[in-house]
């Protein structure tokens, strides 16, 4: 698919004007964002969130990173680049610019009321927009345009200084920001580690990161990205190769203890994360690696949620009760059938084509299982419920913890399978049909066949997966199984990278787990979400972690 | 079968039976003849030119051959089995295999990694075996990645391995290319225009590799050439086209000569002595020259 098509359609030519007007411009811009941020009212939602204890908000982390955006890109395009005075000046100048438009609002705020038709525009605003100086005050106005103007000119000399202490300064801020953002997270980790409740030792105050800990994890995450920066100089592959997998050991030892170390809504995140894996491991193959666009992806996972909740409920629908075990591989080739009976007809259509045919498929499995004629056999909206819970050794695996274990399992074996397959023949038919199908057709690859072959072992993962499902909820209903899931299966390849399989595990976390962590911003968050998805498109296409690495390296080997 | 073709296109020197016999083939895009009533003839075991100006319909031949393209009429032979109407993937398993005017790698994958795909057919364990990592396919995994390596160093760039093909110089990729197709153990390598973009130098190599696909691999070749150097050099026979048609057949010796042939590149203009198909430079294309 053409992505990077897609992406590069956002790269406007940037018309060349003189560099004060450009700067105010810029300004103006963020100050326009920085009111819009307000008037929906993402200020006041995300101010009550600490970042830092009693120091930083979330939403004051907002408008600084306006700021200091701003100023980046005006102190980014004065060409000249020892003329660092102009770089702080013009930085300043559009932080302030941006600062005043603050002002303006918080000013039109006190003498007219806006609440009439922007609910947001509440005394909570403007109070939080005072930093607790007194409302209406001169302080309260003349503050925010002197603080725009300061980080205005810190984005400045951001832009300006080696890119070596650029990036050391954003890990320190981006690890400060995880942690007090996924306080909870890892508040519930240090709960289970002993000997760590002295209140002088906390490192979490009731609402994010205290002072200390967090000066001390900004400096840690600098001195980190400098000793690595230093350890992948000389763009050494071999070296590099090492760094790229010492980061995924340390990603997956992180994966294989956290739901021991938090607590169960960590946990019930995480297996949530383990089941979305799944199914990215298994459209990574039709996706990733043959190229294929499915779209009906959550078809195959209703045929292995179903199968499993016809054969292990105690309920009246049953088919037959047995165990788990002997429902996942009837689903798992129940699910492969399905596809390979429906992708027969439809992969001889080529690229969007395939995705309009597949789009179909998902919808009409769901308006299947809702039709009147399936309810008898498959309970219609009111779905298939008291599925039993999978036994290990006549242990019934109940807890998140121990269902996340279980659908993480089948994603190492899946992933397992992938990686092989990727490394094999078939593995590199799929790749060089992704590549140029006519040339890999005049090399002997037979398309229909091999596209078929992902299709359907794309089904079956598919199917354990939603075998897995139904275990984990123990009732399943046609509403799990809407178009979302597909194009979040679909996000989470491409956020991660496509046919990557690391990046499965990336893409799932971030797209998956994130989300459900940061709950308490409600619709807030996919606003931003959007943001940084087009943001990551535009400056890093290929996806967080991309198979690109792999292709180098496994020639090298 | 032999008595059935036309008299011109008998084999003249020592009879070779012919490996790829096309008769008839004709090839429209939409109202648009590209090409009709074209005969062809390969010797096995030879190396045969085709030449003509650009538009002559040289490529679009080479594409309803490798089933890259239907036909509209006509029919070709490999060897005596009947190839036209296949799929493109079953016509390269009868032993065709070709590289492209404009170079077609994977350009994501390396230089190893085109090779492998390049021998998908000669490769057998099954996907399960490929899954529980068999002896067998760990054997079979070995000697792919050795004959890759081989086939590399056979056109003459082992050392760019694991370079990604998008990152190769030009002539290497035209050399990958080659290797692609000659790893499959093809029984007929079609070339197009595999000079293209080469100085002298590389044309001299690019006329000694042809030479030992010939004599060491014992592969026949067919090439779309507008190098005459190269093509004077490496081919025993060549065909001409001209406006979708074989304008004429013969060793280079009577190409070299035929008035018509000149005619054709140059346009009808009459008195004009020189034979330009022998003096273009060789990183001159001809049709930069023809009005
Ligand atoms: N896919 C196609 N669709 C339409 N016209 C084509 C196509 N391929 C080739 N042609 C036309 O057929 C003619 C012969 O082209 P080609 O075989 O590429 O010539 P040559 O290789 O001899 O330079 C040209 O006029 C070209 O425009
Ligand atoms: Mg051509």
């Amino acid at each position: 698919m053409s992505f990077n098509a897609v992406t590069s359609s956002f790269k406007v030519a940037r018309r060349r004007k003189s560099p004060l007007a450009e700067t105010l411009q810029i300004g103006a811009l963020a100050g326009l964002a920085a009111i819009g941020f307000a008037l929906i009212g993402a200020y006041v939602a995300m101010d009550k969130r600490h970042v830092v204890e009693d120091t930083l908000t979330l939403s004051q982390i907002a408008y600084a990173l306006m700021a200091i955006a701003a100023g980046f890109v005006a102190g980014r395009d004065t060409q000249g680049r020892p003329s660092g005075s102009r770089i702080v000046l013009h930085g300043a100048l559009t932080g302030l610019v941006a600062g005043l438009c603050v002002s303006a609002l918080m000013l039109l705020m006190a003498s007219v009321s806006l609440r009439s038709t922007l609910v947001a525009a509440s005394p909570m605003l403007t109070k939080a927009l005072s930093l607790g100086a007194p409302i209406g005050s001169l302080q309260a106005l003349a503050q925010v345009p002197i603080l725009g103007a300061l980080l205005g000119m810190i984005g400045g000399v951001f832009a300006a200084m080696p890119s070596r202490y650029r990036r050391a300064l954003t890990c320190g801020f981006a690890i400060v920001l995880i942690a007090g953002l996924f306080r909870d997270v890892f508040v519930s980790v240090l709960d289970n580690v002993p000997d760590f409740n002295g209140p002088e030792a906390e490192v979490f105050g009731s609402g994010g990161l205290n002072r200390v800990p967090a000066l001390v994890l900004l400096v840690a995450g600098g001195i980190f990205a400098l000793l690595r920066d230093r350890w992948n100089a000389g763009h050494n592959p071999a070296r590099r190769a090492r760094s790229s997998k010492a980061g995924l050991v340390l990603l997956l030892v992180g994966v294989l203890i956290l739901p021991l170390v938090t607590n169960d809504f960590v946990a019930q995140v995480a297996m949530l994360v383990a089941l979305y894996m799944l199914m990215g491991m298994g459209l990574n193959i039709e996706l990733g690696l043959a190229g294929l666009v499915d779209l009906g992806f959550v078809a195959f996972f209703a045929v292995g949620a179903y199968t499993v909740a016809l054969m292990c409920s105690s309920g009246p629908l049953a088919l037959v009760d047995v165990s788990f075990w002997v429902a996942l591989p009837v689903a798992v080739v129940l699910a492969a059938g399905a596809g390979m009976l429906f992708g027969l007809p439809v992969l001889r259509v080529r690229g969007d084509y395939l995705a309009m045919a597949t789009l179909g498929l998902g919808e009409i499995i769901r308006v299947l299982v809702l039709s009147d004629a399936l309810a008898p056999y498959l309970g219609g909206s009111q779905g298939i419920i008291e599925i039993d819970h999978p036994r290990i050794f006549g242990v019934s695996l109940q807890s998140p913890a121990a269902l996340y274990y279980l659908a993480l399992a089948l994603a190492g074996v899946v992933a397992f399978i992938s990686w092989r397959l990727q490394h094999a023949r078939i593995g590199r038919a799929w790749l060089a049909m992704r590549e140029d199908e006519d040339v890999a057709q005049a090399l002997g690859i037979d398309p229909v066949a091999s596209k078929l072959l992902a299709y359907t072992i794309g089904a079956a993962f598919a199917g354990a997966a939603g075998a897995v499902f139904a275990a984990l909820v123990g009732s399943v209903y046609p509403h799990s199984f809407q178009l979302l899931v597909s194009i979040n299966v679909l996000a989470i390849l491409v956020i991660g990278g496509l046919g990557s399989l690391p990046g499965v595990l990336v893409g799932a976390i971030v797209l998956i787990g994130l989300p459900e962590l940061l709950r308490e911003f409600g619709e807030f968050r996919y606003l931003f979400y959007g943001i940084a998805l087009v943001a990551m498109m535009h400056m890093r296409a290929e996806g967080l972690w991309p198979a690109t690495t792999r292709t180098k390296e496994n020639a090298r080997a | 079968m032999l008595d059935a073709l036309p008299k011109n296109l008998l084999p003249k020197s020592p009879a070779r039976a012919p490996l790829l016999e096309v008769r008839g083939l004709k090839k429209a895009f939409g109202g648009m003849i590209a090409i009709q009533n074209v005969d062809l003839s390969i010797a096995e075991g030879s190396v045969h030119a085709i030449i003509g100006p650009n538009g002559a319909g040289k490529t679009t031949a080479f594409n309803c051959i490798t089933a890259f393209v239907p036909p509209t009429a006509g029919t070709i032979f490999l060897g005596g089995a009947r190839i036209d109407g296949l799929p493109a993937h079953v016509v390269a398993r009868h032993g065709v295999a070709r590289t492209y005017q404009n170079v077609r790698l994977f350009p994501n994958m390396t230089a190893l990694e085109n090779v492998l795909v390049g021998q998908h057919r000669r490769l057998h364990t099954t996907f399960w075996e490929a899954i529980i990592g068999s002896g067998r396919f760990r054997r079979e995994e070995a000697e792919a990645r050795e004959r890759a390596r081989e086939y590399l160093a056979f056109v003459g760039i082992a050392q760019r391995a694991g370079d990604l093909a998008r990152n190769m110089p030009y002539g290497d990729q035209r050399r990958l290319e080659i290797a692609r197709a000659l790893v499959a153990g093809p029984r007929i390598l079609m070339l197009d225009e595999p000079a293209a973009g080469m100085n002298p130098a590389e044309g001299r190599a690019l006329v000694e590799l042809i030479e030992r696909i010939r004599a060491e691999l014992g592969v026949t070749v067919v090439l779309i050439e507008h190098h005459m150097r190269v093509v004077m050099a490496v081919a025993e026979r060549i065909t001409v086209f001209n406006r979708g048609a074989v304008l004429t057949e013969g060793p280079p010796a009577e190409i070299q000569s035929d008035e018509r042939v000149i005619e054709a590149y140059l346009g009808r203009r009459s008195g004009h002595v020189a034979t330009p198909v022998v003096e273009s430079e060789p990183h001159r294309p001809m049709e930069a020259r023809i009005a």
